[in-house]
């Protein structure tokens, strides 16, 4: 009875290492993954997978475009006056803005002006200022829109009427239009950065500080040239030619300003800043040789 | 950030004057600051004192001023200014500075620029007179 029991056992180890042996049982025993990569496929989980990592990666790049964004430089439309406001923000001391003044009505009378000569949905924002060194500018701003300096003092010691105060800005409107401050203050590098996106990279503040000097430069020393004076004053010369009442009130306002520029210690820098007065009312007397730059 | 800022530049925190002394005082709507900064002022005049600065996009509760017992009520005082609460701050802002809608502010479209420029509170006060002194026009088909 041993020798059966013995034998049996042995019998059933030898058959058991002929099982594990046998590479058909083998083959059953190991993963088929090909089987369960069909079965991920037939149940739709494999596009799953990729449909739920593009989700993934459109919001990792949507939320990486929010935080570029953030470092967005605002374009054409908004750069300039946000720029010539800093100007004035950061020069009010000098430029002497801010005091009490009376109105004087000038906002109708500019409105009438560009009316009467067909400039509609012409915005602008006047700011009278309280010195001699600026006696009037138009800095850069939006397309149609116009920020507009204006000397108090000025205005006074030359006791201008309104109509000769909306000319004074309209001449000032025109240089704006052809953008001859607006070409001196965009350097290159300025004109880069507008629009542009620093996300990643440092603050271009140089560039700006720069821009802000020339600024300084173009109000306080350079002005305008002969030709950009040319331009302008036969400009105006064919916008209020057809009424001659107006007409003779820009002149009239040259004369004064002439007169003012040559006899007054305080405005000698004018004639600098815009040549010349003397120059344009020759440029505006018809049908003589002077009559052309 | 700046949206939050409130600058205390006057002594007083409410307006006693005699545009709303003794008057019935009900707010009506809440409308928005519009412009970079500007100022709540003690009386409604462009060259009055600043009771607070304030950013663009900032909520302004604005009131309707009716004498008592009259039936007339109006939002507008002078023709331009709103009597508003901005904050414990009871002053005027011209109406011409509000919009009933969030407006599209610099300040959150360009924050990083916005921040990098450089301005100081002073800058920011300035920013807010300037606004103030602004005459203002535009030229239409009539």
């Amino acid at each position: 009875m041993k020798w059966m029991i013995a034998l049996l056992l042995l019998s059933q180890i030898v058959l058991a290492e002929e099982v594990k042996k046998d590479p058909l049982v083998e083959k059953h025993e190991t993963l088929d993954f090909q089987a369960i990569k069909d079965v991920i496929k037939n149940d739709m989980l494999e596009s799953e997978v990729v449909k739920q990592k593009k989700q993934v990666a459109t919001v990792v790049k949507a939320n990486k475009r929010k935080i570029e964004e953030k470092y967005n430089i605002p374009g054409e439309d908004e750069f300039w006056s946000f720029l010539s406001q800093m100007w004035l923000v950061k020069n009010a001391q000098i430029i002497k803005w801010d005091f009490q003044k009376p109105d004087y009505g000038l906002d109708t009378s500019l409105e009438d002006l560009l009316e009467k000569l067909g400039y509609f949905e012409v915005r602008f924002n006047i700011l009278v200022v309280n010195t001699p060194d600026i006696t009037h500018f138009a800095l850069p701003t939006e397309p149609n829109r116009y920020l507009l300096l204006l000397s108090l003092p000025f205005i006074r010691t030359l006791d201008l009427t309104k109509v000769e105060i909306s000319l004074l800005l309209l001449e000032d409107i025109l240089r704006a239009k052809a953008g001859f401050f607006m070409n001196y203050v965009a350097t290159a590098k300025l004109r880069s950065i507008i629009g542009s996106n620093f996300y990643g990279k440092a603050f271009p503040k140089e560039v700006m500080t720069e821009a802000l000097k020339k600024y300084d430069e173009m109000v306080f020393d350079k002005g305008f040239s002969f030709n950009q004076q040319f331009e302008i004053t036969k400009q105006m010369d064919k916008l209020v030619k057809s009424d001659l009442v107006t007409w003779n009130a820009y002149y009239q306002m040259l004369i004064k300003i002439d007169n003012l520029s040559k006899s007054n210690p305080l405005y000698l820098k004018y004639s600098k800043i815009y040549p010349s007065p003397e120059m344009q009312l020759n440029w505006l007397k018809p049908n003589t040789k002077q009559n052309e730059f | 950030m700046l949206k939050i800022l409130l600058l205390l530049i006057g002594t007083s925190v409410f307006a006693q004057d005699e545009f709303v002394t003794g008057k019935d005082i009900k707010l009506v709507k809440v409308s928005y600051f519009k412009l970079l900064f500007g100022h709540v002022h003690r009386n409604p005049s462009r060259y009055s004192n600043s009771m607070s600065t304030l950013s663009c996009g900032h909520p302004v509760k604005v009131f309707e001023i009716s004498s008592k017992g009259s039936k007339e009520k109006t939002t507008l005082i002078n023709g331009e200014w709103n009597y508003v609460q901005v904050g414990p701050y009871k002053g005027y802002m011209m109406s011409s500075h509000l919009t009933d809608k969030r407006p599209t502010c610099m300040q959150d479209q360009y924050p990083r620029f916005f921040d990098s420029v450089g301005l100081e509170l002073t800058d920011m006060y300035y920013w807010g007179k300037l606004n103030d002194q602004y005459v203002s026009g535009r030229s239409r088909v009539r």
